[in-house]
């Protein structure tokens, strides 16, 4: 910086008051241009609602071959279109057939924290943080704030359909997320 | 006025980090002379370069740095996501306007004498900050992998390279491989989003220290240096002002005159005459003018003593004096040199390759063209052309589009047509070609073969005597051995397998392929035709050796002098096996006739990129469709051409269609074909372009473009592109805009108005009120 003294501003009523129309202008035009800036950038990051594709349901292959009153696990597979993508999705939920037409489907992921729980003793138990649930879903020790999640099912000509859903962790109610 | 709060936090803030003194320094400096609006040049380009930051910063939330996804990726943010045409289209015009600016703000300190002491260091950051510039607008075009950054890309680095000493390592470095691709596309990719971003904000800071150091150096004139400005609140409204008209123009430029959309990089495209953006066209340009050994001198001497000649500027142009009117020889030195630069990138600008004049409808540039052995796009003109020349047979060849399906190598290859250096030792007689020529579906009513009937005599009999003076470049491949004989029986799995080598040594894979689906080869698919008709081993002998004793008409050479027994044998028992053959899958079957697959499957299916997701580039399709489509479907896709009226015509199609039977009119196209929206029409037609339609009134079948790999999927798209867009389909419309470009721009300027009379009336008001 120079290092001189600096020159007094006029302090003239009639500049003063010229300097401050001009601050104004000139943080109005700042305000104008940052203000149509601001509703694109902000547009731009939120996705569009179609995105993702409907929410269908899904065909989990062998359900017909897998044993009744056993909690299994199973895997299924779709393609999922976001954006320009198109990716193979894998999913696992966990499936208890209780006749040819009946069934209870479980989500894999504990309502805690969203772990992936196991079947071990008779027994849902998340590994994270000790929730254990009973053949039924219903929490009988640990955090888990509600049941395990089911997910939508249907059983057409003897085959399952399963829509996959996430849903809110932490909370008691069973809200999508 | 301030509140005493505001006061303690300030002067808290100050005492610890001295940042409020130092806003209060930068704000309140003085300006000799009075603020102006010829020094709002830096802060355009300090706006300019916010904005780039920021719209650079956005766009890398969807933009994919993939030779896969690049272009697609780009596409969806400019058409699906909201405001995507603004956020682009401020950050493509933004760049362009930045160049131009930095150059206007470089020449105003050249004018004005501001490079002198002591303000050295301003004017050698300002160099360095201009070199990042020129690196930036290098490195950005190539991002969206469309076919103008390719190739802006591959002209750039190419010119690195060829610079003595360095260029082959700088290459490398840029390329990070050993041609153009993926590794090329992440590294500009580095650059432009971090390397150069990071170098740029540094060194611009460093120019403002040295700025504010040194001090502004203000008018030449001595009397225009009494009284002090301001740069806080005078010189910033002035800035401030002219920011916002440069902000009106890039949305105006933004809604108005888009990016255009250039089709997915094809590497496999000739037609294309690389050249680089706008910025580096002088260097371009000079390059032509400087070739062979003296190209160095233009890749490395001229742009480096360019450099060293404004760096020692200050050191060589000492005198003190700043007035442009008494520095004649300097100032007028630098006018020279920008009137050079300018007229360079002038020529560079109207340069066009003989190939391209040949696409633009001129006929003596169809006529250089011609010389030049470049496929010129308008058939009927340059039919006329060559008619009115005397052509040698081979100039013929090369010029009337033969090469579009035919190679004369003697390999087989992915073209429709078959090779032609066997056609004397197919027995085709001298007369046969002649009728081939001028009406081809006189032997194959099905042929896509164009017939030149407008060709003179003369010509035709050159052409003849060319295609029978063609020898295999390469000698035939050599007959395989016939398997052994164990124990006096051959094994029939054996002479199976015999048979195939012979069937890909003699020469059958050129007219027929064995994949179990159609191809666009003159001849049949051999499993489907084997497992349809179930033909006995005399019928096959007997097509074989005389085929036209079946047909007629049939285009097929015999083969009785060309086989010896065993072959004939075991040439038949293969083709018998094929009927309890299953086809080959699609995309793989064709990989081992087509050697030039490898680079093809970098823009086709083999990278999980489909012609119908890719937007091309309409113009560039119409000009593959003048190449590759006319002979069928007419010059505009409406059916008409005169050019082949030598075809066969339908006499229930539309009257003035000269089309072959059964080939649909693509302008307008078919109802059940058409839709509005652009994406369900292009899924349409690419079927039909991948996958080929078989003829049902005994025309010639749409071909398999896709599967044979006759064309890539970036010229698919062009195609796809172009044919929507004969039929009022827009494949490049705006799917999700927020709100519609151009209203956009009509409403900030409509809002911007209102604002200022609004302004205008409160100050009215207010001085009222005061009197």
């Amino acid at each position: 910086m120079t290092n001189h003294t600096p020159t007094p501003r006029s302090q003239d009523p009639q500049d003063i008051e010229k300097r401050n129309f001009i601050k104004g202008a000139t943080a109005a035009i700042l305000g104008f241009i940052t203000l149509f800036l601001s509703v694109p950038f902000v547009s731009f990051l939120i996705p569009s609602s179609n995105e993702g594709g409907e929410e269908k349901f899904i065909k989990v292959p062998n359900f017909p071959g897998i044993p009744t009153e056993k909690p299994t696990k199973m895997t299924f597979s779709y393609v999922d279109k976001q954006a320009f993508i198109t990716s193979n999705v894998v999913y696992d939920i966990w499936v208890t057939k209780h006749a040819a037409d009946k069934a209870t489907v479980y989500s894999p992921l504990c309502p805690h924290l969203n772990c992936r729980y196991t079947f071990v003793e008779n027994l849902y138990k998340c590994p994270c943080h000790g929730s254990v649930f009973n053949q039924d879903g219903k929490c009988i020790a640990g955090p888990s704030p509600r049941p395990l999640d089911t997910l939508a099912y249907k059983i057409e000509s003897g085959e399952l359909f399963v829509k996959w859903e996430l849903f809110k962790a932490g909370i008691p109610e069973k809200v999508e997320a | 006025m301030k509140s005493p709060l505001i006061k303690t936090v300030t002067s808290w803030v100050d005492q610890r980090t001295g940042l409020v003194s130092f806003f209060t320094d930068f704000l309140h400096e003085e300006i000799v002379g009075g603020t102006r609006f010829s020094y709002t040049l830096g802060s355009a380009c300090m706006f300019l370069l916010t904005l780039q930051i920021v719209t650079g910063i956005w766009q890398l939330f969807y933009y994919v740095p993939t030779i896969d996804y690049a272009y697609s990726s780009l596409n969806y943010l400019r058409l699906q996501v909201p405001y995507g045409w603004l956020i682009h289209g401020i950050h493509y015009w933004g760049g362009t306007l930045f160049t131009i600016i930095v150059g206007l703000h470089a020449l105003r300190v050249f004018v004005w004498g501001s490079y002198k002491k002591p303000r050295e260091v301003v004017w050698l950051v300002g160099i360095l900050l201009i070199l990042i510039t020129a690196l930036f607008m290098f490195t950005g075009p190539v991002l969206p992998w469309d076919k103008n950054g390719y190739w802006a890309g591959q002209v750039g680095i190419g010119i690195a390279g060829s610079v003595p000493l360095v260029g082959s390592f700088t290459q490398s470095i840029l390329q990070g491989a050993n041609k153009m691709g993926q590794m090329a596309l992440l590294r500009m990719y580095v650059l432009h989003v971090a390397i150069l971003p990071a170098a740029i904000c540094g060194f611009v800071m460093l120019h403002l220290i040295a700025f504010r150091v040194a001090g502004e150096s203000g008018p030449w004139d001595e009397k225009k240096r009494k009284g002090v400005g301001y740069f806080w609140p005078e010189q910033i409204f002035k800035d401030v002002v002219v920011s916002l008209l440069i902000f009106l123009l890039l949305v105006f430029l933004s809604a108005f005159f888009p990016a255009p959309f250039s089709g997915l990089a094809d590497p496999m495209d000739t037609l294309i005459t690389p050249k680089p953006a706008w910025n580096f066209l002088f260097l371009y340009q000079l390059l032509k003018f400087l070739p062979g050994p003296l190209e160095p001198l233009g890749t490395a001497g001229v742009p480096l003593m360019i450099v060293l000649l404004f760096g020692s500027l200050p050191f060589l142009d000492k005198s003190p004096e700043k007035n442009p009117f008494k520095r004649g020889f300097v100032v007028l030195t630098g006018f020279v040199f920008v009137g050079v630069i300018l007229f360079l990138t002038y020529l560079g600008f109207i340069y066009r390759s003989p190939a391209e004049l040949a696409q633009m409808d001129k006929p003596g540039e169809v006529a250089a063209a011609v010389t030049n052995n470049k496929i010129p796009m308008d058939l009927e003109k340059s039919i006329s052309l060559a008619n009115d020349k005397k052509l040698t047979g081979e100039q013929l060849f090369k010029t009337l589009g033969c090469t579009e399906c035919h190679t004369t190598t003697g390999k087989a290859s992915n073209k429709q047509g078959p090779d032609l250096s066997h056609e004397v030792a197919n027995g085709r007689a001298h007369q046969w070609l002649h009728d081939q020529i001028v009406a081809p579906q006189s032997h194959n009513q099905r042929t896509i073969m164009p017939p030149y009937s407008h060709l003179s005599n003369g010509n035709v009999e050159n052409l003849v005597n060319y295609i029978e003076s063609l020898k295999p470049a390469e000698a035939p491949a050599p007959t395989p051995p016939p398997p052994a004989a164990a124990g006096g029986a051959v094994d029939n799995t054996a002479l199976i397998k015999y048979g195939e080598q012979l069937f890909n040594s003699q020469g059958c894979v050129q007219c027929h392929t064995i994949q179990g689906r159609p191809s666009n080869k003159p001849g049949p698919d051999l499993i489907m035709a084997i497992k349809k008709d179930m033909p006995t081993k005399d019928w096959l002998k007997t097509q074989l050796m005389t085929p036209q004793a079946h047909n007629p008409l049939s285009i097929m050479p015999s083969f009785a002098t060309r086989l010896n027994d065993d072959q004939m044998n075991a040439m038949i028992v293969f083709l018998s096996s094929l009927s309890t053959r299953s086809a080959t899958p699609a995309a793989a079957g064709e990989q081992e006739e087509a050697p030039e697959d490898k680079s093809t499957s970098e823009s086709g299916p083999a990278t999980g990129i489909q012609s119908a997701g890719i937007i091309g580039d309409k113009e560039h399709g119409a000009i593959l469709f003048h190449q590759s489509c006319i002979m069928c479907h007419g010059p505009h896709g409406n059916n008409k051409t005169s050019v082949y009226s030598g075809y066969l015509t339908d006499k229930n199609q539309s009257n003035g269609t000269t089309a072959p039977k059964g080939v649909p009119s693509l302008n307008p196209i078919d109802h059940d074909v058409f839709n509005s929206d652009p994406q369900t029409f292009v899924e349409i037609i690419d079927q039909r372009l991948q996958h080929g339609v078989p003829n049902s009134q005994g025309g010639p079948n749409m071909p398999n473009f896709g599967d044979s790999h006759a064309l890539t999927q970036a010229q698919i798209a062009d195609l796809e592109a172009y044919v929507l867009s004969i039929n009022g389909v827009d494949r490049t419309q705006i799917s999700n805009p927020g709100i519609e470009p151009k209203e956009f721009f009509f409403m900030l300027v409509g809002i911007l108005s209102a604002l200022i009379l609004l302004a205008a009336l409160f100050w009215y008001l207010m001085k009222l009120i005061k009197v």
